[in-house]
């Protein structure tokens, strides 16, 4: 029993971050319309810049974040701006591919320069461990899980009860009639995107002290992140929250009882299964 | 985006398709015709993703499932039981057609991303299981074909009969596709890929018309598959059944022209070479290579998305007229 | 009989989009269908053409049930209809969207270029036959709908405002090419808001008001009709004094 409870929560803590990484994808396909198949690289990049930070600047990851946060901002932005912005009217198969073409060249470009050697960061944190009752919990992941759904809930929060994240949902909902409103399209769907960035951003800062960095790590990212908004309803952000939670404990069963190796096919069976008899996800909206 | 003009004059493709087995004569070494007869494989394999995902604009990113199902099923009964590949390559083809009927069915009617991921899922589904049914696979150690050349085995010592068996199958891919561009399935397709309400009124069964397609795709997909692995004499989960094979499905299409029947040969024509040759001057460079692939996807994407076909065709029509102008036509 | 519409309901959750319609269609008439804007004709159009399933009632075609079957199947029974915001394959000529509806009735490749043609020449469009369908004008893309349903070899064609935003001479042509359609024997009901229009063209009018069918008859009957008025143009309550 306690083994199982060991599991579960180990499983919400990893959920914790792919909710993190997903409201990002949500909030950049619910209010853009744009599939974002390169998501998981900028975890990536995200993982390399609080790896240097901490090298040659020695910050850890905790007091680099405002300054990695401002520059995955500035590299989202630009992102937008040099590349997403010329194919936000064309379908959605030139967006796909198009966006798997920015991650393979963003995974190379991160093999080039910084080879593809692992790059941990070994903070005095990273091997500390929390003890609650029976449960051995590991402090970096407690501090990502808090942080990253403190991350999300604040996304939530500011999409409900600003005047921005009012226009933001608008812009979701009807881009022209929210043109006609005097919203500015572009300069919205930049800030968006820009957040999304940010966001997944933030929780490739948050695995640095847990994880290593390297060339790949993003790849995961971007096909979980895809299925936990599939299963989240597609544009909700609690749903994606809830959905990486859920995806996040499935993982960690399926890895407990029949091997790491399954844990992937375990997570995309779920997704299928949810494609076929739920396409609307299974908190979203129906 | 997609440039659907159904190709009315051919004639100069098919000189070209018909003319370039000449080309694998005239390569000085083993290493050219290599490239040489992947040219021709992948150009067949891209033919068949575009029968489905061209034409109706769904993309499958997850065809690698079927190289995969192709390889290994020819493999593994040449191995275990001795079964002529010729004779695998069907039955690769039959699994691969209940496959797709299977995923097919439930997937095919789902909306545009929802149906690029599952095809992703499914691919990665099938490189885990494969994996993971270690007896019958080998796993991800992979799986070696023994050296025994002969027409049967469908192994050679030489590349040559290689560069005439992939340019046999481009030409049944291509002529498969051309064939289906001037049919009630091809235009239905179209017309599906194109707006499928408009199409179901017009009495189009846009599910059987896709699944049909999709099934036809497999299968011509998993025949490559076959070949593939007789020519590499080694198959594994990983480098087959991988993403970037899949993409590179795309990758050649697009870059030729989607929907079009020989835009993918064209795309294969010029990719395939120049991959193989910047892999082999960039390999120093680990990663430059895939980066270079990457940047011209990205650039053709934002800057010429009906691939370079319809340019080539523009660029052809427009010698044609100047000569008969010249000509006092 | 061909068609025969029997107290059919669309509901959309609570609202009633369509309400306990019932008409009876000849064979070679053609019914004007009219109605104020939001008055539930393209909703009974769906209907018929099996794009929306009905809530209640039966829709008989030829002495067959219709009602249930998908649209592609309707299509083929021989009920074809143009869109009101027009809907051609963009990337295809104009002659390929018409071998589209084609193919509907024939597998043959060279029939289905020539059922596409006389279609085309029927709507006065064969000049353009090999231009891209994106690239037509307003007026093009409305007589290709019509040429689209037109190939599939219909009994039945239901045409929905195709003459909206054409310009007076575009009208009259599209007038006459209706009257040439139904006088090679095929069935039209056209929903149209151009009252000149569809008064020369149908034998009858039917009259639709929030879902409600109020009246039924010739078109003089229609246009002197109190409740057509009404619904049109409001109640009338009487002289108000303004002070």
């Amino acid at each position: 029993m306690e083994q199982i409870l060991q599991v579960f929560i180990s499983g919400i803590f990893s959920g914790g971050i792919y909710a993190l990484v997903s409201v990002g994808l949500a909030l950049i396909f619910g209010i853009i319309g744009l599939v974002n198949f390169a998501h998981g690289e900028f975890l990536m990049l995200s993982m390399y810049f609080a790896y240097w930070m901490y090298n040659i600047i020695g910050l850890d990851p905790y007091q680099s974040m405002l300054i990695n946060l401002a520059i995955m901002a500035i590299i989202g932005y630009l992102t937008y701006k040099i590349v997403m912005e010329r194919v936000l009217e064309a379908n959605h198969s030139i967006q796909i591919i198009l966006t798997l073409a920015l991650s393979m060249v963003l995974q190379n470009l991160a093999l080039m320069l910084w080879k593809a050697d692992y790059r941990s960061i070994r903070i005095d944190m990273t091997t500390d461990t929390t003890y609650v009752g029976f449960l051995t919990l590991s402090t970096p992941r407690i501090v990502a899980f808090v942080i990253a759904i403190g991350a999300s809930v604040l996304l939530y929060l500011f999409l409900q009860k600003t005047y921005t994240g009012a226009a933001m949902r608008a812009v979701a909902q009807n881009g022209k009639a929210a043109q006609l409103m005097g919203i500015n399209l572009k300069r919205t769907y930049g800030l968006a995107f820009t957040i999304g960035i940010s966001l997944v951003g933030l929780a490739g800062l948050l695995l640095s002290p847990i994880y290593p960095a390297f060339p790949l790590v993003g790849s995961n990212f971007s096909t979980l992140a895809f299925i936990v908004v599939v299963i989240g309803g597609l544009t909700s952000i609690p749903g994606s929250i809830m959905g990486g939670l859920l995806i996040g404990v499935v993982e960690s069963f399926a890895g407990y009882f029949a091997g790491p190796a399954y844990q992937q096919a375990a997570y995309f069976l779920l997704f299928i299964l949810v494609l076929i008899f739920k396409p609307n996800g299974l908190f979203g909206k129906s | 985006m997609i440039n659907k003009i159904l190709s009315r004059n051919n004639s100069v493709l098919w000189i070209i398709a018909l003319a370039s087995i000449i080309v694998p004569f005239f390569m000085p070494n083993r290493y050219f015709q290599d490239i040489i007869v992947m040219t021709f494989l992948w150009a067949g394999l891209a033919c068949s993703w575009n029968l489905y995902s061209g034409y109706c604009n769904r993309l499958s990113i997850g065809h690698a499932a079927y190289l995969g199902i192709g390889a290994y099923s020819s493999t593994l009964l040449y191995i275990n039981f001795g079964i002529s590949p010729w004779i695998g390559m069907l039955v690769g083809g039959a699994i691969s057609a209940v496959a797709a009927l299977i995923i097919g069915g439930s997937t095919l009617r789902l909306k545009g991303t929802f149906f690029v991921l599952s095809t992703i899922a499914f691919a990665e589904i099938l490189k885990v299981m494969t994996i993971t049914s270690k007896d019958i696979t080998e796993g991800a150690l992979g799986v070696f074909i023994p050296y025994e050349p002969s027409f049967m085995n469908m192994i050679w010592a030489s590349k040559i009969p290689y560069a005439f068996l992939t340019w046999i199958y481009m030409l049944v891919a291509l002529f498969i596709c051309v064939k289906m561009e001037k049919s009630k399935l091809g235009y239905s397709l179209i017309a599906v890929g194109e707006n499928q309400e408009a199409a179901e009124n017009l009495g189009v069964n846009s599910s059987r018309t896709m699944l049909i397609a999709f099934v036809m795709s497999a299968v011509l997909t998993s025949f490559g598959g076959t070949i593939y692995a007789q020519y590499i004499m080694f198959i594994e989960p990983t480098s087959v059944m991988s993403l970037m094979n899949s993409v590179n499905f795309i990758l050649l299409a697009i870059t030729g022209g989607m929907g079009t029947a020989f835009g993918p040969m064209v795309g294969s024509f010029i990719l395939t070479p120049i991959s193989n040759l910047l892999r082999g001057y960039l390999s120093s460079v680990s990663g430059l290579h895939t980066f270079v692939l990457g940047m011209i996807l990205i650039v053709i994407l934002l800057f010429r998305p009906d691939g370079i076909l319809p340019q080539l065709k523009l660029f052809f029509n427009g010698l044609i007229k100047k000569s008969k102008v010249r000509k006092g036509v | 009989m061909l068609l025969k519409i029997d107290s059919v309901t669309k509901k959309f959750g609570g609202l009633s989009a369509v309400s306990e319609v019932s008409f009876e269609l000849e064979e070679g008439t053609i019914l004007g269908l009219i109605g104020p804007n939001g008055a539930g004709k393209t909703t009974l159009f769906n209907c018929i053409n099996g794009t929306l399933p009905i809530t209640e009632g039966t829709i008989t075609f030829n002495g067959e049930q219709i009602s249930g079957k998908k649209s592609y199947q309707i299509a083929r029974s021989g009920i074809a209809r143009s869109y009101q915001v027009t809907q051609p394959f963009g990337n295809m000529t104009t002659l390929q969207n018409a071998m589209v509806g084609a193919f509907c009735k024939t597998k043959n490749y060279h029939e289905a270029e020539s059922i596409g043609l006389n279609a085309l020449k029927t709507v006065q469009l064969d000049h353009k036959a090999d231009t891209v369908a994106k690239h037509l004008n307003l007026g093009e893309r409305k007589k290709l709908e019509i040429a689209k349903a037109l190939s599939t070899q219909p009994q039945l064609l239901l045409l929905d405002e195709v003459m909206a935003g054409l310009t007076t001479t575009e009208v009259q042509d599209m007038v006459k090419i209706i009257k040439n359609i139904n006088a090679s024997g095929i069935t039209i009901i056209i929903i149209e808001h151009i009252m000149e229009a569809i008064m020369s063209l149908s034998k009858r009018i039917m009259v639709l008001n929030f879902g409600k069918k109020i009246m039924e008859g010739t078109p003089d009957e229609v246009s002197n009709d109190q409740r057509v008025i009404e619904a049109y143009f409001g109640v009338d309550e009487g002289d108000e004094e303004y002070a």
